[in-house]
């Protein structure tokens, strides 16, 4: 026999959900969490632009996220990004360009402001995707060409452990700081591609040299090591983890490879003995 | 794997990475930190994703019971409820945050409580279980595929799908009737009646007078009918009749004809379910029963008894011949392959994936040389060395190249020129050959059934994985259609997915008449006489209204079972999807206006060429429908008349009949006493 708790709670997550109202989820305490998280994220974000001086900046950013938590905008995310970043770069929100500082990149490493604007963009992130899960669908639906309207799946506020947003805040706060890292090896290591390919940290007044032929220019140096940056260990994951699956592959879908692979190799030969064979029946056919 | 929302994420996130990193850098860090930061949360968060899903999947194991009666049960009872209970065991492995896991509940079944879903996190040694309550009406089988597992990352950005496969079925089981069936417990209670009840005109120990006869040394003294005695002044003995079981064997008629049908309401599973209330009612009286499953090709036997197994026994077989579907080989194959394929998608994801079964551009090349006349463009290809070589080829080709050159001032670019022109004008034949080829096989890449082809080579691969048919198999149900067909039909049956299907063929000849089943059940009959006792009964529960002039067969081995005194009973169903006979002659209606119904139908009918189609459809329905229900109940006359003149009675199974109105006809036309 069950644990009769066990088929309680699988009763209650079973049942179907009904649309939630935002003041319905504000009695969960998990979702209550992932809510004050956002908007808080939210305020911390807001100040930091308007410490900037982006008062318009702040305020759209500001209004759009809460759009986002209350009005379940789904889009809301992204837009915080890209406004974010375009207040970054534009201040007065007039799309120009003021002083270019080249020392900037050599000044700017793990500067606390920076720290903190990047920590409140991605809680806001990661707590409005996660309560996008709650609110709107968590899963996606499978058959996306089928008339067939389905309701979409929720993730049941019974269904968040307790204590699941803590992890989250540790781990904003790693990628906070690999970022930073990350923009400390671009701003900081050049490529020097001249008599063969080499990684060395230039002066700092490297930039007023004009680029020689055959090597990178600064922005063309970060962009080959950005792309390094992502291509290398992606495909060393892609290793591991094609190396971890066919390791636990079940042997259907194994023999299922096998199979193709084989019939790859061979269906020309194959499709041809068929061509004859049913041209054969065919005849035979007739024949009767 | 990605969503649409990661899509989308991830695209804005790499244009802020370019854009700060790479363009704007000196105006302002803060995009390029940012967008770092964004990127590498996104790494780490599909890092976690794949890692806990490599880990998790593979391990996942399904255990399922039937719960019925708070017992845990291989088989569950027509109309009594039960509790399916799944539990997802997760030994070892890394925790997954997020999991929705969904059972595929079979269809044609009622569900009471619950979903058949759960939304949870799967962790290592701690089992996920679901839980819900269903019923089913009518009897059969019921199949669990399995459950479908999504797992999804908690933003939403990564998403998985997996099918654990089970393929485990039930028996549905006709409900018993008696009342130990209504008691769910293990003591078994002594309902025994006496060992049969049926008169039987020999001296035995029944209580009704059979005969007096003279005494006979040994006779026992109780019996001397004293008063007869002393009439006659000798000892006379009294004699009763016997109270024997009878044995009664039930023909139930498995074949295409009588599987087709609304699902739930077939002519097998309104016969079975009869057969099922006729043999507990006989097991009621201690008789003997026994069951002969027919169809066109062959007949199954269960010899009569009445233990409690050999009923229970007998309810299995009759679930199974319930549970039969209608064959799906004469499905257009196309129709066939687009089922298949969304069972196939659904129950076997990771072998439909294109990473596992693919189908290369290639395989739409189309060869040339499987074409006879296609080898002229080798033989135009082989034969052009041999004119090349000849000298008026060469003179007359090599003037038009030398006119043709470039006048160029170089004297090596004059030489290629004119190498080149004379090259394509020397090597025409050829060079026209090669072309046609490619054009003739180029078109395989424009085929509008580009889309099937696919699909039919995913589906043969999986067919023949499974059938353990191989490689070679693959390229055979590509190209030949029965054989396809055939594979995809018993895919289809196996899995218990209906299908619609002609009943006509491309001549108009009806597919599914069934005259083979007739001399099966002529021989199975003979079979049942040849072994036979005393007082047989047998009920034939058989669709045989449209098999008129083939029934010759079974009318005589009818007249053989007469001749030995059986009796021999026809249970002919009427079509659930029609309505049932008036118990009357119908009188003509008259409206108001003294017309008859028929007669304004009549007159709608002619109005018929000025309405639209549906309008049409609408008039014409009830009366082809009123048409069919007469043709239905004249040939069911006929069959009656035909059955009487062989001395067998033919009972009509209405589809409001209950099995209780139908058992009381049968005895009233067996003239027996039964304890009922």
């Amino acid at each position: 026999m069950s644990d009769p708790n066990s088929a309680n709670d699988a009763q209650e997550s079973a049942k179907p959900l009904a649309d939630p109202t935002v003041g319905e989820l504000l009695r969960h305490p998990e979702v209550r969490n992932y809510q004050v998280a956002a908007l808080a994220a939210l305020v911390v974000l807001f100040g930091m632009l308007m410490g900037r001086g982006i008062m318009l900046g702040g305020a759209l950013t500001a209004i759009i996220g809460v759009a986002g938590i209350f009005l379940r905008w789904i889009a809301a995310p992204v837009f915080v990004i890209i406004l974010t970043t375009y207040f970054a770069l534009f201040p007065s929100g007039v799309p120009e360009f003021g002083y270019s500082d080249p020392f900037m990149m050599s000044r700017q490493h793990f500067r606390l402001e920076d720290m903190i604007l990047t920590a409140a963009v991605l809680v806001y992130v990661a707590s409005q995707y996660r309560l996008f899960g709650v609110l709107t669908q968590s899963v996606p639906s499978e058959d996306r060409r089928s008339n067939l309207k389905r309701a979409a799946i929720r993730r049941p506020p019974s269904a968040i452990p307790a204590r699941e947003i803590a992890p989250m805040f540790l781990a904003i706060g790693m990628v906070v700081v690999v970022g930073q890292a990350a923009w400390w090896c671009l701003s900081t290591v050049r490529i020097v591609a001249g008599d063969g390919f080499s990684l060395v940290i230039p002066n700092v007044f490297a930039y007023r040299q004009s680029p020689q032929a055959g090597r990178f220019s600064p922005a063309g140096s970060r962009f080959v090591l950005l792309a390094g940056m992502v291509f290398f260990p992606a495909v060393l994951a892609m290793v591991v983890f094609a190396y971890r699956r066919y390791r636990a592959l079940p042997p259907l879908e194994a023999k299922q490879i096998l199979q193709d692979t084989q019939w790859r190799e061979n269906y020309r030969e194959f499709s041809r003995i068929e061509t004859w064979r049913t041209w054969a029946q065919r005849r035979q056919n007739r024949r009767k | 794997m990605l969503t649409s929302r990661g899509y989308w994420f991830l695209l804005i996130v790499s244009l802020v990475v370019i854009l700060g990193v790479v363009a704007v850098p000196t105006w302002s860090v803060a995009p390029a930190v940012m967008g770092l930061a964004l990127l590498a949360w996104f790494a780490y968060e599909w890092v976690r994703f794949r890692w806990r899903l490599t880990s998790a999947i593979a391990r996942l194991r399904v255990e399922r019971v039937l719960v019925q009666g708070d017992r845990i049960v291989p088989m569950v009872w027509a109309g009594i409820p039960f509790r399916v209970r799944v539990t997802i065991q997760y030994p070892s492995g890394s925790s997954v945050p997020y999991a929705f896991v969904e059972d595929r509940i079979p269809l044609g079944v009622e569900i009471l409580q619950g979903t058949g879903d759960r939304h949870s996190a799967l962790r290592p040694g701690q089992p996920l279980e679901v839980e819900y309550e269903l019923r089913v009406a009518m009897l059969g089988m019921l199949r669990f595929e399995g459950l479908r597992v999504r797992v999804v990352d908690l933003q939403g950005f990564f998403f998985h799908h997996a099918f654990l496969r089970e393929g485990v079925e039930y028996l549905v089981l006709p409900p018993l009737t008696d009342d130990e069936g209504r008691q769910r417990a293990d003591k078994r209670f002594n309902m025994l009646p006496p060992p049969g009840i049926h008169r039987f005109r020999r001296p035995g120990t029944g209580s009704e007078l059979l005969d007096l006869r003279d005494y006979r040394p040994g006779d026992p003294p109780k019996m001397i009918a004293w008063k007869a005695s002393a009439r006659r002044d000798r000892l006379i003995i009294k004699e009763y009749e016997s109270d024997v079981p009878v044995r009664c064997v039930l023909f139930l008629d498995a074949s295409q004809s009588a599987v087709i049908g609304p699902p739930g309401e077939t002519a097998t599973v309104r016969l079975a379910t009869l057969a099922s209330g006729v043999a507990q009612a006989a097991a009621a009286n201690r008789d003997l029963v026994g069951l002969t499953v027919f169809d066109e090709n062959d007949s199954r036997t269960l010899a009569p008894a009445r233990t409690r197994t050999h009923l229970i026994t007998m309810m299995q077989r009759l679930a199974e011949t319930a549970a039969r579907l209608p064959d799906v080989r004469h499905v257009h194959p196309e129709e066939l392959s687009r089922r298949a394929t969304y069972l196939a998608r659904s129950v076997y994801p990771e072998l439909m994936t294109r990473g596992n079964n693919a189908v290369p551009f290639g395989r739409h090349w189309i060869p040339l040389l499987d074409a006879r006349w296609g080898w002229l463009a080798v033989a135009a290809i082989a034969a052009t060395p041999f004119l090349v070589i000849q000298k008026e080829w060469l003179r007359a080709t090599a003037g038009i190249a030398w006119a043709t050159r470039l006048e160029a001032t170089s004297g090596i670019v004059r030489f290629l020129s004119f190498l080149g022109a004379w090259a394509c004008i020397a090597f025409s034949p050829a060079l026209v050959a090669l072309g046609f080829w490619f054009l003739y096989s180029f078109r395989g890449w424009f085929n509008p059934r580009w889309g099937a082809l696919n699909r039919r080579k995913r589906l043969a691969s999986l067919l023949c994985l499974r059938d353990g048919t191989g490689v070679a198999g693959i390229e055979r149900l590509i190209h030949d259609d029965q054989a396809f067909a055939e594979a995809v039909a018993k895919f289809l049956t196996e899995h218990r997915l209906r299908c619609p299907f002609p009943l006509h063929d491309e001549d108009g000849r009806y597919l599914f008449r069934g005259e083979a089943k007739v001399e099966i059940l002529a021989n199975s009959l003979l079979q049942a006489v040849s072994r036979a006792r005393d007082n047989e009964l047998y009920v034939v529960l058989a669709d045989l209204v449209e098999l008129g002039p083939n029934l010759a067969r079974f009318l005589k081995a009818a007249r053989v079972a007469r001749s030995k005194h059986h009796q021999v009973l026809v249970i002919v169903p009427w079509p659930a999807d029609l309505e049932e006979p008036a118990p009357k002659p119908e009188k003509p209606e008259r409206s108001p206006k003294g017309v008859t119904i028929r007669e304004g139908k009549l007159k709608a009918a002619r109005r018929g060429s000025q309405q639209s189609e549906r309008e049409r459809l609408e008039t014409f329905q009830p009366a082809l429908r009123a048409a069919f229900r007469q043709q239905f109940e004249a040939a069911y006359q006929q069959l009656r008349r035909e059955l009487a003149r062989a001395g067998v009675t033919a009972i009509r199974l209405n589809p409001a009949d209950s099995v209780q109105v139908v058992l009381d006809r049968l005895d009233r036309l067996r003239g027996l006493r039964t304890r009922r």
